[in-house]
């Protein structure tokens, strides 16, 4: 942990502790020529649970490799203030476990996790049916329980909030499915992991409705090419329809397993 | 256990030992309720119960003496290891504490150390990435709890759920250690029971029992 931060709330530890530095940790730019494991254009594996949460109005878990996403969706419920909206409310809230990253994250909230808020809520608001339900909220809690790259953290955060709306009944018009890009050199690889996207020279994560094929939100950052930009795109989309099938499928499942409870 | 699900995730740091303990570390267990897993849990600064319950949870763990802390030395005075033991609860569905004890039990069993050894010239403490990782040097004294809730002053439950905790009048748990040694036992309201022809009882004992039998369940389980 960087900065200390006392708070009597919580057991503390001493003030002031760094993370192990290990005598090689410096990993050669050249050895990323080719992608190792997968081809450029493959995502990695999702494993994909609805209904985890047996308190919550809708939940679901997702998983593609060391990237471990739960979702829960509590609502719609009275909004917390009193000020009148005609339309509901979407509130989405990330928080990152401590043991998430590399280094000890404190457990208070930071910028990441609300940049991350804002791109889940972004990616979603466009599919809800708001209208169906004045003055109430429905609160979306995005817990990450381990990161490989804020990426994969908006894209499966996205799916996983999508998934956990649909399985807890609100009215959407079409299931949000996401996915990222990154630019390397004149290649694009999808689905990047954290090493993958700190060597790249941009990244991009595409929501979209694979039903409507509409897209919901683009969240570049770094630097690539409009050309790039716009093959990454496509890329996206393409993926994005076949992740929709394992989204539908597991939510078929997930509510068969629910009636027979 | 049941629907109650905890992940636990262990880091280690490397910081300053205390002054008046040179040749100790530090072992930082915390239970996070975030609002996700229940809905009676609110967004923001950990709540009542996740501070009682990260207390309870340092205790047992201190009182067993499952890890001796100066086992965590790398350098007396200068460089010690930090184990942050951070539990997030994903689903709560009552009885977090048997939940997160074990869960972090499980987890300081499977936790290994890099070999780090302290540079007195250059006060830096170096990790080494080829040398084997060492397991913790924890004792067979860890720590298993069990507990129970009263109701009406009749029923005893055992592994009371969240539906069930709030209608409780009493609730007992027993933290037992190797071989049916007591750790600790905290109980909130009264033991006893009155049974359908009128007697009354002291449950206490029973509780113990019963976690003896759980405890001789479980540890076999921990691999």
């Amino acid at each position: 942990m960087a900065q200390y931060s006392f708070d009597r709330r919580r057991n503390n530890g001493p003030e002031g502790s760094q993370p192990p530095i290990f005598d090689d940790h410096i990993i050669s730019k050249s050895e990323f020529k080719k992608r190792k494991d997968r081809a450029a254009l493959d995502i990695r594996p999702i494993f994909l649970q609805p209904g985890l949460i047996s308190q919550a109005t809708g939940s679901a878990y997702i998983e593609t490799e060391r990237a471990k996403v739960a979702c829960a969706i509590y609502g719609p419920r009275q909004s917390k203030n009193t000020s009148f909206y005609e339309k509901g409310r979407l509130n989405v809230e990330v928080k990152f476990a401590p043991y998430s990253c590399q280094s000890r994250r404190s457990p208070m909230h930071d910028a990441e996790d609300r940049s991350i808020g804002m791109a889940i809520h972004q990616a979603l608001i466009s599919s809800v049916r708001l209208e169906t339900f004045p003055k109430a909220t429905i609160d979306i809690f995005v817990t990450i329980i381990e990161t490989d790259g804020i990426e994969s953290c908006v894209s499966a955060g996205s799916i996983a909030a999508s998934t956990a709306l649909a399985y807890a009944g609100i009215e959407v018009i079409g299931l949000v499915m996401s996915c990222s890009a990154a630019a390397m050199g004149s290649e694009i690889w999808l689905d990047p992991t954290d090493e993958e996207s700190c060597l790249s020279d941009g990244s991009l994560v595409l929501s979209c409705m694979p039903a409507l094929s509409s897209v919901t939100s683009v969240w570049q950052k770094g630097r690539m090419g409009p050309s790039q930009a716009l093959a990454c795109v496509e890329a996206c989309q393409t993926k994005c329809n076949d992740i929709h099938a394992v989204v539908a499928q597991a939510l078929v499942e997930g509510s068969i397993k629910r009636s027979y409870r | 256990m049941g629907d109650t699900t905890v992940v636990c995730g262990i880091k280690a740091e490397i910081a300053e030992p205390e002054l008046d303990r040179e040749s100790e570390g530090f072992l930082v267990p915390n239970l996070d309720l975030p609002a996700m897993c229940s809905p009676k849990f609110k967004p923001g600064p950990p709540s009542e119960e996740a501070q009682v319950l990260s207390e309870r949870l340092n205790q047992a763990l201190v009182a067993s003496g499952i890890l001796p802390l100066s086992s965590l030395c790398i350098h007396p005075g200068k460089a010690a290891w930090v184990l942050y033991v951070d539990a997030t609860c994903i689903n709560y569905n009552g009885n977090a504490f048997d939940a997160t004890l074990l869960a972090m039990v499980a987890a300081l069993r499977n936790t290994t150390l890099p070999q780090a050894t302290y540079d007195p010239e250059t006060h830096r403490t170096i990790c080494s990435r080829k040398a084997p990782r060492v397991p913790l040097q924890l004792s067979a004294n860890f720590p298993i709890s069990a507990t129970f809730g009263i109701f009406n002053s009749k029923h005893l439950l055992a592994d009371p759920t969240a539906f069930e905790e709030p209608l409780l009048d009493t609730s007992i748990s027993v933290v037992l250690g190797e071989a049916g040694k007591i750790i600790s036992i905290s109980q909130a309201g009264s033991a006893v029971v009155s049974d359908e022809d009128g007697g009354q009882r002291d449950v206490l004992e029973e509780c113990i029992e019963s976690t003896k039998q759980c405890r001789e369940l479980l540890v076999p389980q921990l691999g």
